[in-house]
């Protein structure tokens, strides 16, 4: 897995200027990038700059060439309680999901990092949840949770853990734990292939000489392996971050619709059920904007610890 | 204690564990290949003996799957074929070329990764509209292909990257021309991340929920996603139908996902995360 950690040609990247190849390109790059520079441009910054203008336009105009109308929606934003509510449980999601797939992702890096009897079939098992569909991981979850024949309901009771069932996609102090454990099911193994790879490119040297050095376990892991996946940390968390802010939909939208009396409605649910619920698309692209600017500050701390990262 | 012993532990602690991760898969599995009075007995029998593959199959004529799978598998196809080359050239311009051109499209499709498709949403529609294109399959061919291309480009400069400058150098030196450079020397080694990549696209594209349920409201050409979140809140479906659904709509991607799981978890860990 370290194959491209490890990448012994990287350095020819930077003496590329003194190669050949450089020499005898034909086609000007700019053609060869003309596909992809269209998909950016058409598809991404265009659109990106037609949503900033359509939050700008009168209700019910944008379809027919709008009509300014200042920053309106912002400010009717500003005093929705709604939209108040929504930020909450924006931030609620984000925050656990994020601290929970790093903690599954790294629990599961340790426990793969040591060399045991089927740890590669165990490597590969744990990656099933990642390979589903993200509407799969909704309706199972579903069907898990379910408050009358849910198998965990079931688990709880029998157990003793619980006196009574749990709505746990009805009852709105719950709804928004449930959503993130699919979540954090779904993405926990993406974190787990990420840490692993950090934690195999540390050199076994250090945990040799720290053992020689009469170093407890507890204490190579604070002083040796978490310094050394701390980058790694950085740039992971915050991709984990940017993802469960601006992406998570798909498993929330399934599972509960934003549901019960909004406490499951993120942004970007709430920003679906405006543009094409109550067809409130000036409003929608509003919200988007305030997604986008949002996401652009974490984008912009993600690619500056990536610069840390690889320096 | 002996280290033997350790290892015994361990393993027995990870087999634990990933019995326990893994049970909403299982539980998946086995309530679609049961009978639905055994799906609802109470208590709930946890290790079902009564399972029989033809519950799974019964629901390719009881539901609509089979026109859902249909569906999706021209949609993600399509898709994933007009990716693969897209992808393909930019990011072996990307990997070996090095101007401002280069790094400001590096930019932003490293930026373009982190924008929130709920952003999209609204210009897509309403473009898609003033074309004609809602309710086509276009539209949600277009849709995937811009989703995929920049994150496939990404993926794959990785791959290209492995491969060595002096390969291809001695190929050109060899009175290779750059085409044939880049058919027989990168594109055979760089195969793994290519490989890997392309069947990442399939699966976002299978995935995709978003789009597909803005863009196509009338149900013959749904996509299995949302054909099977139709179900939630449905109550004349079965949770037994509803899991069998849930599992064949599982299959395709996992099994592509078995033949380049390698290269997949090889590419995310490193070139993924990259910046």
């Amino acid at each position: 897995m370290t194959a491209q950690v490890f990448n012994p040609y990287a350095a020819h990247r930077h003496s590329i200027g003194a190669n050949p190849i450089r020499r005898r390109v034909r086609v000007p790059e700019w053609v060869i990038l003309l596909p992809i520079m269209v998909c950016l441009l058409g598809f991404y910054l265009a659109p990106i700059g037609f949503s900033i203008w359509g939050g700008f336009q009168a209700e019910g105009t944008l379809m027919s060439g709008g009509q300014y109308v200042g920053a309106e929606h912002y400010a009717s934003l500003l005093r929705d309680s709604r939209f108040h509510g929504s930020l909450r449980v924006t931030v609620v999601f984000t925050v656990s999901t994020v601290l929970a797939t790093y903690l599954c992702g790294l629990a599961a890096a340790l426990l793969l990092n040591r060399r045991f009897r089927g740890s590669s079939f165990v490597g590969s098992a744990l990656l099933i949840p990642w390979t589903m569909p993200l509407v799969v991981v909704a309706v199972v979850w579903g069907w898990l949770l379910d408050y009358q024949f849910g198998a965990v309901n079931y688990v709880l009771e029998r157990s003793g853990l619980a006196n009574r069932q749990i709505g746990f996609l009805t009852d709105p102090e719950v709804a928004i734990w449930s959503v993130g454990i699919a979540q954090v099911w779904r993405l926990f193994p993406l974190a787990m292939v990420t840490l692993l790879a950090a934690l195999k490119a540390i050199p076994p040297d250090l945990y040799e000489a720290a053992v020689i050095d009469g170093a407890s376990s507890r204490q190579t892991f604070r002083y040796i392996t978490l310094p050394a996946i701390r980058a790694t940390t950085v740039a992971l968390v915050l991709l984990l971050g940017i993802w469960a802010f601006g992406r998570a939909f798909t498993i929330i939208f399934v599972l509960t619709g934003g549901g019960p009396a909004g406490a499951t409605e993120t942004l970007v649910v709430q920003t679906f059920l405006e543009g094409f619920r109550n067809f409130r698309l000036e409003r929608a692209s509003a919200m988007g904007t305030v997604i986008l600017v949002l996401s652009i500050a974490f984008t912009a701390l993600y690619l500056r610890a990536n610069r840390d990262r690889n320096d | 204690m002996t280290s033997a012993a350790r290892s015994w532990r361990w393993t027995a602690a990870a087999f634990v564990t990933t019995a326990l991760v893994l049970f909403p898969f299982y539980w998946m599995v086995t309530t679609a290949l049961r009978k639905e009075s055994s799906v609802f007995a109470y208590p709930p029998n946890l290790l079902p003996t009564d399972l029989s593959p033809g519950l799974l199959l019964a629901v390719l004529w009881k539901t609509d799957v089979v026109r859902w799978l249909l569906n999706t598998a021209f949609i993600a196809g399509t898709a994933t074929f007009i990716v693969l080359p897209i992808a393909a050239i930019s990011a072996y311009a990307l990997a070996r070329q090095a101007s401002r051109v280069v790094s400001l499209t590096a930019l932003l499709i490293v930026v373009t990764q982190m924008m929130p498709p709920a952003l999209l949403l609204v210009p897509y529609f309403v473009m898609f509209r003033e074309l004609g294109l809602l309710d086509t399959y276009t539209a949600l061919i277009i849709a995937n292909v811009a989703w995929a291309a920049p994150v496939s480009a990404w993926l794959m400069k990785s791959a290209f990257q492995s491969v060595p400058v002096d390969l291809e150098s001695a190929a050109l030196v060899d009175g290779c021309s750059r085409m044939g450079a880049f058919f027989r020397i990168s594109v055979p080694l760089a195969l793994p991340g290519i490989a890997a990549t392309t069947v990442f696209a399939f699966i976002s594209a299978w995935d995709e929920y978003l789009f597909a349920r803005t863009f196509v409201s009338n149900s013959a050409y749904w996509v299995v996603s949302v054909g099977l979140g139709s179900f939630t809140g449905d109550y004349s479906t079965s949770w037994q139908q509803i899991m069998a659904v849930a599992t064949l709509s599982t299959l395709p991607p996992a099994i592509l996902f078995l033949f380049v799981q390698r290269a997949f978890v090889d590419g995310i860990a490193s070139g993924g995360l990259k910046g």
